[in-house]
């Protein structure tokens, strides 16, 4: 699997590299020690990101927190949340999903093809559930475009959709 | 060049020639044409055939309100698309425009006889006739009905050409260019925020182009256009033009159809455009009405504002020697720019003193003007000849000679849009038209849709509603008033037995509305569909209001009074290209596979469709077909062992201090009396107490379950699962995470299953002691960490290795060298089916059809009756639930040995017009040397060793009723 | 399409969720106690509101909580949106 999918001027989509995901639920009043569990502060606003520690917290509902990071703190990310005095639930969905970068001018234009969402609500960090075309996705803005990320068994379609958006996009 | 061509136009490049083929003849124009213009242009008036009488036609109008020119346009193969308007397609080099409706040819129509048959195809015709000798119907009516029926011809080969569509998101979209629009867009751009500006014209400016001498803020119109795009443009407003918005919805999103190009190939042709907007500012502005009269749609016959259109924007003269019947202003401004191109001008104006500057400017412009007298017929074959004008319906007429009758009946406000968005629409007495009303969507309409009259009036209108100073806004110092009036549908005498036409796409006439008004049509919902009047693909842009204003005076009521037809959407005839955009082919719909599928397709599987999965479901040999395949396929996993991609169960991670209690509730079983380690199957009912899904739940920590759904559950379990966590015992302190694609599964079953995994599984002892069957444990394949539950789907000793999907392939591919080792092979899911019919398990949605209770289907034993509440239990009381006589599963054996059909109604000998129940599953099998069946049998397990019949089309098929476990019964092959 | 605000998430189009009934149906406390008519009103019966109607959505395309929203039935228009588990006002709205 090549690592660009496709180029349009300077937009870009490529893989996302592979990445440890930890699905944190716990109930928001225990944000705090959560936060002490997972060694940075999780966010309390919904659809926000935060970072400490080279990991990220995507906060995408009211009691979960997405925990993404490198491949190899898995195992250690994991275990500070083994024998948590407080109630939560750690499920590792590292496999679950793949993972598009989308770069350049025309990103959103790439997007808007199949999401109904007003991209201009997520600011850098921002995150949030939605849809592209007929599939759930996770969208991620980050400093330097988007990341979309999908079930896996929905890539082939995901990728087609793009690619058709981003023939239309060329298109004069 | 051509003959009717004029020195202006501001739509065509006079400096480049091109051509295009018209029913066989050549025909040429210039690029920014329409094959309307460019027809007209060579003084070819005679475009196409009314859909009833067949009665010769021009065009109508200038734009989307054309009823009549509509044609087949074909731009290569497979690029034919029927009932084009003439009035709107750009002609390109070499395309191929044929007329429709004729037969023969346009000028000689041999449906023209309908016309002389009209006497007896009046309103209400089809309603009227065709309805005895009834034996008629099938072999006589409907083909003649079906030739006759229908505008143009279907395209016969799929569309080459790519689709787009796009979501788009701004505080304010303004539809429309013209004066109004373009002022809205210039002060909501002022405003700041995201500005969208959508016209379905080929370019901005709208009725303003057909206004040349008008001058705004001191520019000439054209001059204004310009800098007006260019201040758009500097201002980020997205300029969408040949971009109709068709539809208004509610939550303000307003649909767009772009037409991209008339070209296709590599560029996208058409884009539909999702826009939701904060506001919605609709200056779509208003469509001239005809005047209705004898003989008024001939060709040649057209709106004043069409031949206004055709000299201003692409200069074409609709004749030299023009007749204008007006009962308003705004035809004063055609006549005079018409003659001022050369035209012989004669306006005959219904009213009796008009204002007195506008003869003056008439007579100074070299126009005729005739007060008081109104058109009452016309003659001319295929193109008029002379109107006879006079001043009353039954007054002495004289004749005037012609080339070209313009009709300007007044003006109707389009208030689709407004009417869509959930508005109501109100009469304006003054203005005698229906205006937008009162409206809970965030918009608003501006301009002479909503009865501004002066251009000054529509740009400052247009100015106010986006958000601007009125005191800034752009000044027109042209008062000329579009002179909006009421119809004056009396024009045609009743009982006059010539055709006065109100809706010219479906000729509907006059005496059809008083007609229907006389059998007793009252609401207008009603005349509209009995006459079809405005039923036409133009939606009765130009008709419904001249229509209303004839059934309202043959009914003695007011226009109000009487009411109007409701608009919905499209408001233009959209493609379904463009509604389809990205889905079709691929995207239609997702194509779900698993980790292992490019495995499957290397091994040569057939698949099937699960829902969106492709799921492999046999994988053929040379020579065999899907029975071959499948027998070899259960003989393997009988006799030794068989590999099965499993991925596709839906998994679903239950983790907290309440995930048992959480299971008690949601399943019928106890799964709080799990050990760790160990996995029970289980049913999921509804609150109904029917079977709604089933599983094997597995323990891997006090607080911590792994749960399997059916592969098409998925989705929906998870869905009821939250909705009782989060809605109904939100204290429970549980939470649910979705693993089905987490974890991909090779299911590992047959005699030598245990010898296979021995030689892969690291960490695990296989012994039955350690690892019995319905336990799970973590161990390791090919160095990737595995979950394996030992569950049986098969009857057979069974291991379903679950994979972190990343690392299926290596599991998969070590697994199945393994398989392939021990004598064993791949299978598919048919191979499944089979081996879990001929142990009696169920499947959901198979057996069960949502009126099954695990009583039913003999698993009354999985029902934990005496836990104090789950989901379904109280239903499950109900003593109609615990009927003896109700469906109950069984196996059936055909006496023959034949195969039954799958939903075959099962029978008593005795009285085989009573269905007994049905057959649910049925096949081959080789195992039992036999087919065999499972059914849904009322009272089923008392009949157990009776005899039945099973209705087939070749008569009843003995069976002998069994119990539904046929292989291995004591159960002894899950433990080898 | 319908733009509804999820109280979560903010205002999201139509096609990020799922409709779930009627709200505000109470499952009767001691469910296999209770009797058969209470049951049965339970499972199956239903206003069918002219006017406005509060139901259950679950913005399933997001983040999967589910919610009820007070829908005008005539005008199909959105009136307000609150959380599960919160009383429906006599205006219609949150308490």
């Amino acid at each position: 699997m090549s690592d660009l999918i496709l180029t349009l001027g300077d937009t870009s989509a490529s893989r996302a590299p592979d990445e440890a995901q930890l699905l944190l639920h716990g109930h928001p009043r225990d944000r705090a020690a959560l936060s002490a569990l997972a060694g940075f502060d999780l966010s309390d606003t919904m659809l926000a990101s935060t970072a400490g520690s080279g990991w990220h917290a995507l906060h995408l509902s009211p009691d979960e927190w997405l925990l993404v990071g490198p491949n190899g703190g898995r195992g250690d990310m994991a275990a500070r949340f083994a024998e948590a005095p407080i109630v939560l639930s750690l499920v590792d969905i590292s496999d679950r999903s793949v993972g598009i970068d989308l770069t350049g001018p025309l990103a959103d234009d790439l997007l808007a093809g199949g999401c109904p969402l007003d991209l201009a609500t997520l600011s850098p960090g921002g995150c949030t559930r939605t849809l592209f075309g007929k599939v759930t996705v996770l969208l991620w803005r980050r400093d330097d475009g988007w990341r979309m990320s999908h079930a896996r068994s929905y890539d082939a379609y995901v990728v087609d959709l793009l690619c058709a958006v981003a023939e239309d996009l060329a298109s004069p | 060049m051509s003959v009717f061509r004029t020195a202006g136009g501001d739509a065509i490049d006079r400096s480049r020639t091109i051509s295009f083929s018209f029913d066989g003849t050549r025909i040429e124009g210039h690029p920014g044409d329409t094959i309307a213009s460019a027809l007209l242009a060579n003084g070819v008036h005679l475009m196409g055939r009314s859909f009833k009488y067949h009665r010769p036609r021009g065009v109508l109008g200038a734009g989307t309100e054309e009823p009549n020119a509509l044609v087949g346009v074909t731009r290569g193969p497979g690029r034919f698309e029927p009932n084009q308007r003439a009035t709107l397609v750009p002609i390109t080099d070499g395309m191929v425009v044929e007329s429709q409706n004729r037969s023969p040819s346009l000028a000689r129509d041999i449906g023209a006889v309908n016309d002389l048959l009209s006497a007896f195809i009046p309103a209400g015709f089809y309603y009227k006739t065709f309805m005895w000798p009834r034996s008629f119907w099938a072999k006589v009516y409907e083909p003649v009905i079906r030739r006759a029926a229908g505008l143009g011809r279907p395209p016969e080969v799929t569309d080459p050409d790519r689709y787009a569509q796009r979501w788009a998101h701004c505080e304010t979209l303004v539809v429309g260019a013209g004066p109004a629009g373009l002022a809205a867009a210039l002060a909501a751009a002022d405003a700041g925020g995201r500005v969208i500006l959508c016209d379905e014209g080929e370019t901005i400016g709208g009725r303003l182009r057909d206004m040349p001498r008008a001058t705004i803020d001191g520019l000439t119109a054209g001059k204004w256009i310009v800098q007006a795009r260019t201040r758009l443009e500097n201002a980020g407003v997205r300029l969408l033009t040949r971009t109709t918005a068709y539809h208004y919805g509610i939550g303000n999103l307003v649909t767009l159809a772009q037409r991209c190009t008339d070209a296709g190939g590599a560029r996208t042709r058409e884009r539909q455009w999702m826009v939701r907007a904060g506001r919605v500012i609709i200056a779509i502005g208003s469509i001239e009405r005809p005047i209705v009269f004898p003989n008024n749609d001939r060709p040649g016959v057209m709106l004043a504002s069409a031949a206004a259109g055709f000299l201003h924007r692409y200069g074409v003269l609709v004749g030299r020697h023009i007749v204008i019947a007006t009962q308003h202003d705004s035809a004063y401004r055609t006549a005079i720019d018409l003659a001022g191109a050369g035209a012989a001008v004669t306006l005959v104006d219904r009213r009796a003193r008009p204002a007195a500057d506008l003869g003056e400017a008439c007579s100074a412009a070299g126009v005729t003007v005739i007060t008081g007298h109104i058109p009452i017929d016309t003659r001319g074959r295929l193109r008029v000849s002379k109107v006879a004008i006079a001043p009353a319906p039954d007054a002495a007429h004289r004749w005037l000679p012609c080339d070209a009758l313009l009709m300007a009946g007044g003006w109707t406000p389009s208030v689709h849009l407004h009417s869509q968005s959930g508005g109501k629409v109100a009469w304006d007495a003054q203005s005698a038209a229906f205006l937008p009303g009162t409206t809970l969507a965030a918009q608003v309409s501006a301009g002479t849709c909503r009865g501004r009259v002066t251009l000054a009036d529509c740009l400052a209108d247009g100015w106010t509603a986006g958000g601007g100073n009125g005191a800034s806004a752009p000044a027109a110092d042209d008062r000329t008033d579009t002179g909006m009036s009421p119809a004056e549908p009396d024009a045609h005498p009743e009982g006059a037995r010539r055709k006065a036409f109100v809706d010219f796409q479906n000729d509907v006439t006059a005496k059809d509305i008083r007609l229907a008004v006389r059998e007793g049509f009252r609401s207008v919902e009603h005349l509209k569909r009995y006459t079809t009047n405005g039923m036409a693909t133009d939606q009765g842009r130009t008709s419904n209001i001249n229509a209303l204003a004839i059934a309202a005076q043959a009914m003695g009521q007011t226009i109000p009074g009487t009411g109007l037809t409701t608009f919905r959407a499209p408001y233009s005839p959209t493609t379904f290209g463009t509604m389809t955009g990205f889905t079709r082919g691929r995207l239609f719909d997702p194509v779900r596979t698993t980790p292992m599928h490019a495995r499957a397709v290397a091994a040569g599987a057939v698949f099937e469709d699960v829902g969106q999965w492709k799921r492999a479901r046999f994988f053929p040999r040379p020579g065999e077909d899907m029975h071959a395949a499948t027998a070899r396929e259960c003989i393997s996993v009988r006799e030794a062992v068989g590999l099965f991609d499993a991925s596709t169960l839906g998994k679903i991670e239950v983790v907290g201090p309440d995930a048992a209690a959480f299971l008690d509730l949601l399943y019928a079983g106890r799964l709080s009396t799990l050990a760790v380690g160990r996995c029970r199957y289980a049913l999921m009912l509804r609150e109904d107490g029917f079977i709604a899904d089933d599983g094997v739940i597995a323990r891997l920590a006090t607080d911590r379950f792994h749960v399997t759904t059916t592969s098409g559950g998925a989705a929906s379990v998870l869905n009821v699962m939250e909705d009782f966590r989060q809605t109904e015992w939100p204290d429970l302190r549980v939470w649910l995470t979705s693993t089905t694609e987490q974890w991909a599964v090779a299911g590992v079953t047959g005699p030598r299953a245990r010898n296979v995994l021995a030689a892969l599984v690291e960490g695990v002892d296989l012994s039955s002691d350690a690892f019995p069957h319905m336990a799970v444990r973590q161990g390791r394949i090919a160095g990737v960490p595995v979950r394996i539950f030992r569950v049986s789907f098969t009857g057979e000793t069974g291991y379903e290795i679950n994979v972190p999907a990343r690392h299926a392939l290596p599991v998969w591919d070590a697994v199945a060298a393994a398989v392939a080792a021990a004598g064993g092979g791949l299978y598919g899911t048919e191979a499944a089916h089979v081996l879990r019919a001929e142990k009696g398990y169920i499947i959901v949605g198979q057996e069960t059809d949502g009126t099954a209770t695990p009583d039913d289907v003999g698993l009354g034993k999985m029902v934990a009756a005496t836990k104090p509440d789950f989901v379904g239990k109280r239903s499950l009381m109900r003593a109609a639930m615990r009927d003896p006589d109700r469906k109950q599963l069984v196996a059936l054996l055909t006496a023959d040995r034949s195969l039954l059909d799958e939903g075959t109604q099962v029978v008593d000998p005795a009285s085989p017009r009573q269905s007994l129940g049905h057959v649910s599953s049925t096949y081959p099998s080789v195992t039992l040397g036999r087919p065999f069946a499972l059914a849904m049998v009322h009272g089923g397990r008392s009949l157990l060793g009776t005899k039945l019949a099973v209705a087939t089309a070749a008569g009843p098929v003995a069976v002998d009723v069994v119990d539904p476990v046929l292989y291995d019964p004591s159960g002894a092959r899950l433990d080898v | 399409m319908l733009l509804i605000e999820c109280p979560h998430c903010g205002p999201r189009a139509e096609i990020e969720f799922r409709y779930s009934g009627e709200a505000h149906m109470v499952r009767p406390a001691a469910a296999a106690a209770c009797d058969d008519a209470t049951w049965a009103a339970y499972l199956y019966l239903r206003d069918n509101v002219r006017g406005e109607h509060a139901e259950r959505w679950r913005h399933t395309h997001g983040c999967g909580q589910f919610f009820n929203v007070v829908r005008d039935t005539l005008t199909d228009r959105v009136v307000t949106t609150y959380p599960a588990g919160h009383a429906r006002s006599a205006a219609g709205g949150e308490i």
